[in-house]
C-alpha cells in the first residue's frame, strides 16, 4: 500500500490529485461498492 | 523460545520483520468452545470433512491480529464470532515479534475479546502492555497486506495452473496487492460520461438553434399571436351570430307558421265559402227541381181530379166491384139462359111434334111455335142486349179498371212527386244546415285569426335576416379558414420551435458540460496515473521477484528448470490496455521451456517459488504462510508429492500453517517428514504439528470442533 501511495504521488503533478486518487484507492481497499458510490458522486460533480 | 526459519531464513528474507504465532488459545470463537493449538515450523490442520473448523483457526489468527476476516477483510457479525449460547469470544495468541530487521525477537501476546456489546484488546510486547493496542496493530499488521501476502488458498494454485490469462493476471495482481488499482481504473471509465457529454453538447446545440430560430421567427410569432387572437374573436362572433341566427330562424319559422296558419285559415274559409256556394247552388237547383215537381204535381192532380170525377164520390174499387158483380150476374143470367133457345127449340120441336107445350116460365100453356119463336126472338134479342150489356160492362169495367189503374199510377206518381218534393225540401234543409254550419265554421276561423299580425309576420320574412346572418357566418368561416391555413403554415414552419419556457435551461447544460469535461479529463488523468503506477509497480515487483525466484528454485532443487522469470505483456486493444503475466522458464541451456510442458511437480515447484518470491517482495512480509485447502490445488500424485517436499523444505524459511482435507496429502507429508538421509538423520529438520478437527454436537445441539493430535504422535525436531 505504501508502495502504491509512493508511486502515485510520484506520478501525480499536484497534491490535490494525489490526495483524491489515494482516497479512491483506499476506498477500493474498503469495498467496491463504496468506490462506485464515490465515483458516482464525482461524476455528478460533487 | 525457539526461533524458526533460523534468523528468519536465507539472505533475501534475513532483513525482514514481523510476527510469528507459537500458540493460539480459542474460546467460544466460531465453532471452538475452548481449544488450544501450538504451532510448529509446519502445522497441518486436517479434517476428513468440510466445515469442521480448520479455516477457523486461520480466521482466529487474522481476527486476533486485525479484527477482520481473512477472506473478505470485512467485519464479522457477532453471530459469526461468538459461539452460540456464549456471551463472548476470546482469542489469545502467543508469539514472537521482531519489530525491525535489526532488532532481536521478543515475546508477543495478543488477546482480543468480543462481547455482544463491545470488544476488548490487549497487546503485550516483551511482557509490557502496549498503550494503544489498536493503533499498534493497525500500523504493525495491515489487514489487507496480512491477508494478501500471507494467505494462499489451494484454489489460487489451481487457478494459476488452469485459469485463463485474465484470471491468472487478476490473481497475481491480488497477490501483488495492486488489484485495487485495476478496480479503480475500471471504475474511472469515461465512456458513459463521454456519451452523456455528447448528449449534453447536442442538447446545447439544439437549444442554441432553437433560440436562433425563435429570434428569427419572432415576427412570425407576433403574427401568429395576432392571427390566433383574430381567430378567437371570429369564433366568438360566430358563436354570437349562431345564437342570433337560431333566434331569427325561430322567429322566421314562427312567422312562416303563422302565415301558413293564416293561409290555411283563408284556404279553409275559401273552401268553406266554396262549399257554401255549392250548397246554395244545390238549393237553387233543388228549388228549380221542386218547382218542376210542383208543376208535375199540379198536372197529376188535375188529371186525377178529372179521373176521380168519373167515379164521383164513390170509391172506384167499389164501383168496379159493383160493375163486376153486375157483369157476373148478367153473365150468370146469360149462362143460365143459354139453354133457353135450346129449350125453346126443343119446345118447338115438341110443338112440331105436336105436343102441347107450356111456358116454363109463365106457365102459359099451349104455346105456339110462333109464340115460341117470338119468345125465342125476344129472348135472343134480350139475350143479345144482355150480351151487349155484358160487353158494355166489360168495356166499362176495363175502362174503369184502366182508369183506376191510371188513377193509382197517378196517385203513386203523385206520391212519388210529393216524396221527391219532400226529399228536396229535406235536402234543401240539409243544405241550409250545412250552410249554417259552414258559416259558423267560417266565423270561428275568422275568430282564430284575430291575433296573428299578418303584416308583422310578412315583414319578418321580407327582412330575410337569417339569410343575412348566414351570409355573415359564411364570410366568418371563410376568414377563419384562411386564418387556420395561415396558422397551420406557421405551425409547420415553427414546429420545432418550443415556447420559451419549454426550452431546457442552457446555463444548467453548460454547467453540466463543463463538469463532465472536467471530470472526464480528471478521470483520464487518473487512469493515466494509475496505468503508469501499475506499470511501475509491476515492473518493480517483477524485477524483485525475478531477482529472488531463482534462489527459491535452487532452494527447492528443481530438476530441468534452470531459471524462471516473470514478465508482463501489455497490449492496447480498442482503447483498452490488456495485459497478462507470462512465466518464462528456461533450462540449463537457456532454452525456453513452455510452462505448460512442465510436469505437475515442476509446475507446483515453480508456482510455489513464485508465490514465495511474491510474498518476499511485499512491504509487510511476514515469515508466516497460511496455506488453506491444499487439497484444492488440483495437483496429481507427482505434483502433490512435489508440493509436500517443497513445503517441508519451505518450513525452514517460513512458519507454515496448512489446512487440508486430503488423506493422501497427510500420508505423503507423514512419509516425507519421516524420511531420513543416508546418515540416518531426518531430511527435514523442522518441528511439525499435525492436528485433526472434527465437528461434533454438544448436548445442547450446538456444534463444536474438537482438535486432536493426529494419530497421537507429536513430531518434534531434534534441535
Amino acid at each position: 500500500m505504501n508502495q502504491i501511495e509512493e508511486v502515485i504521488r510520484e506520478k501525480t503533478e499536484n497534491e490535490e490529485d494525489a490526495e483524491e486518487l489515494m482516497e479512491l484507492v483506499n476506498t477500493a481497499f474498503e469495498s467496491n461498492s463504496a468506490l462506485m458510490r464515490k465515483i458516482d458522486r464525482m461524476k455528478e460533480g460533487e | 523460545m525457539r526461533l524458526t526459519a533460523g534468523d528468519f531464513g536465507i539472505k533475501h528474507i534475513a532483513n525482514k520483520r514481523g510476527m510469528i504465532p507459537t500458540q493460539v488459545h480459542i474460546k467460544n470463537f466460531m465453532s471452538y468452545s475452548d481449544n488450544s493449538l501450538r504451532f510448529g515450523d509446519l502445522t497441518i490442520i486436517h479434517s476428513k470433512k468440510a466445515g469442521a473448523g480448520k479455516t477457523s483457526i486461520l480466521e482466529a489468527l487474522m481476527y486476533a491480529f486485525t479484527g477482520k476476516t481473512l477472506r473478505t477483510l470485512g467485519d464479522l457479525r457477532i453471530a459469526e464470532i461468538i459461539r452460540r449460547l456464549a456471551d463472548s469470544a476470546n482469542i489469545q495468541v502467543d508469539g514472537i515479534y521482531k519489530p525491525n530487521p535489526q532488532s532481536e525477537p521478543t515475546s508477543l501476546f495478543i488477546e482480543r475479546t468480543r462481547k455482544k456489546r463491545g470488544s476488548d484488546l490487549s497487546v503485550r510486547i516483551g511482557g509490557e502492555e502496549v498503550g494503544d493496542p489498536k493503533t499498534f496493530l493497525e500500523q504493525e499488521i495491515d489487514a489487507k497486506s496480512f491477508s494478501r501476502m500471507t494467505y494462499i488458498n489451494g484454489h489460487d494454485i489451481l487457478q494459476l495452473l488452469r485459469g485463463t490469462p485474465k484470471e491468472t493476471a487478476l490473481l497475481f495482481d491480488r497477490l501483488f496487492g495492486i488489484d485495487v488499482l485495476e478496480q479503480v481504473k475500471t471504475a474511472l471509465a469515461t465512456r458513459g460520461m463521454k456519451n452523456e457529454l455528447k448528449q449534453v453538447e447536442e442538447k446545447i446545440s439544439d437549444v442554441q438553434e432553437m433560440q436562433r430560430l425563435m429570434s428569427q421567427h419572432s415576427g412570425m410569432l407576433a403574427e401568429r399571436q395576432e392571427n390566433e387572437q383574430r381567430a378567437q374573436e371570429l369564433r366568438e362572433l360566430r358563436e354570437r351570430l349562431n345564437e342570433e341566427l337560431d333566434q331569427v330562424l325561430i322567429a322566421e319559422q314562427n312567422a312562416k307558421d303563422s302565415l301558413r296558419r293564416l293561409q290555411d285559415q283563408k284556404n279553409r274559409i275559401d273552401e268553406t265559402t266554396t262549399k257554401i256556394s255549392m250548397f246554395r247552388e244545390r238549393n237553387e237547383t233543388v228549388d228549380r227541381s221542386m218547382e218542376s215537381e210542383n208543376v208535375k204535381l199540379n198536372g197529376v192532380e188535375e188529371i186525377l181530379v178529372d179521373l176521380l170525377d168519373q167515379f164521383g164520390e164513390e170509391d172506384p174499387d167499389s164501383i168496379i166491384e159493383v160493375k163486376k158483380q153486375r157483369k157476373e150476374e148478367m153473365y150468370a143470367l146469360l149462362q143460365s139462359q143459354e139453354t133457353v133457345p135450346t129449350i125453346i127449340d126443343s119446345l118447338i120441336g115438341k110443338i112440331e111434334s105436336r105436343e102441347d107445350v107450356a111456358c116454363p116460365v109463365c106457365g102459359k100453356e099451349h104455346l105456339s111455335i110462333e109464340e115460341l119463336e117470338e119468345m125465342k126472338d125476344q129472348f135472343e134479342g134480350i139475350h143479345e142486349e144482355r150480351r151487349e150489356h155484358i160487353d158494355f160492362l166489360t168495356t166499362e169495367i176495363m175502362n174503369l179498371v184502366a182508369t183506376n189503374k191510371r188513377i193509382e199510377k197517378l196517385k203513386a206518381k203523385k206520391r212519388g212527386i210529393r216524396e221527391t218534393i219532400n226529399r228536396m225540401l229535406r235536402e234543401k234543409e240539409d243544405n241550409l244546415r250545412q250552410i249554417a254550419n259552414l258559416e259558423e265554421f267560417i266565423s270561428s276561423i275568422q275568430d282564430e285569426s284575430v291575433d296573428i299580425d299578418e303584416d308583422g309576420m310578412e315583414q319578418i320574412l321580407d327582412e330575410k335576416k337569417s339569410s343575412e346572418i348566414r351570409g355573415r357566418l359564411s364570410s366568418i368561416d371563410d376568414e377563419l379558414s384562411n386564418l387556420q391555413r395561415k396558422l397551420s403554415e406557421a405551425r409547420s414552419e415553427m414546429r420545432n420551435i418550443p415556447e420559451n419556457n419549454e426550452l431546457p435551461n442552457i446555463e444548467r447544460l453548460e454547467d453540466r458540460r463543463q463538469r463532465l469535461q472536467f471530470t472526464i479529463e480528471k478521470f483520464k488523468r487518473f487512469r493515466g496515473i494509475i496505468s503508469e503506477t501499475l506499470r511501475d509497480i509491476r515492473s518493480r515487483i517483477l524485477e524483485e521477484i525475478n531477482t529472488i525466484i531463482n534462489d527459491y528454485l535452487n532452494f527447492f532443487e528443481i530438476s530441468v528448470v534452470n531459471s524462471v522469470q516473470m514478465k508482463v505483456i501489455q497490449k492496447q486493444l480498442s482503447g483498452e490496455m490488456l495485459y497478462r503475466y507470462d512465466i518464462l522458464v528456461k533450462d540449463s541451456q537457456s532454452r525456453d521451456l513452455p510452462f505448460e510442458s512442465l510436469s505437475t511437480g515442476q509446475k507446483a515447484t515453480v508456482l510455489l517459488a513464485l508465490l514465495m518470491s511474491i510474498n518476499d517482495v511485499s512491504a509487510n512480509a511476514f515469515p508466516l504462510l497460511l496455506f488453506d485447502e491444499i487439497q484444492a490445488c488440483g495437483l496429481d500424485d507427482e505434483g502433490l508429492m512435489t508440493m509436500v517436499q517443497m513445503l517441508s523444505t519451505l518450513a525452514t524459511l517460513r512458519n507454515i500453517v496448512i489446512t487440508s482435507r486430503s488423506e493422501d496429502f497427510i500420508n505423503k507429508m507423514d512419509a516425507e517428514l519421516l524420511r531420513v538421509n543416508e546418515d540416518g538423520n531426518k531430511v527435514h529438520d523442522i518441528s511439525v504439528r499435525i492436528y485433526e478437527c472434527q465437528l461434533t454436537d454438544t448436548e445442547q445441539g450446538v456444534p463444536k470442533t474438537e482438535i486432536t493430535r493426529y494419530d497421537g504422535n507429536e513430531r518434534e525436531s531434534s534441535q
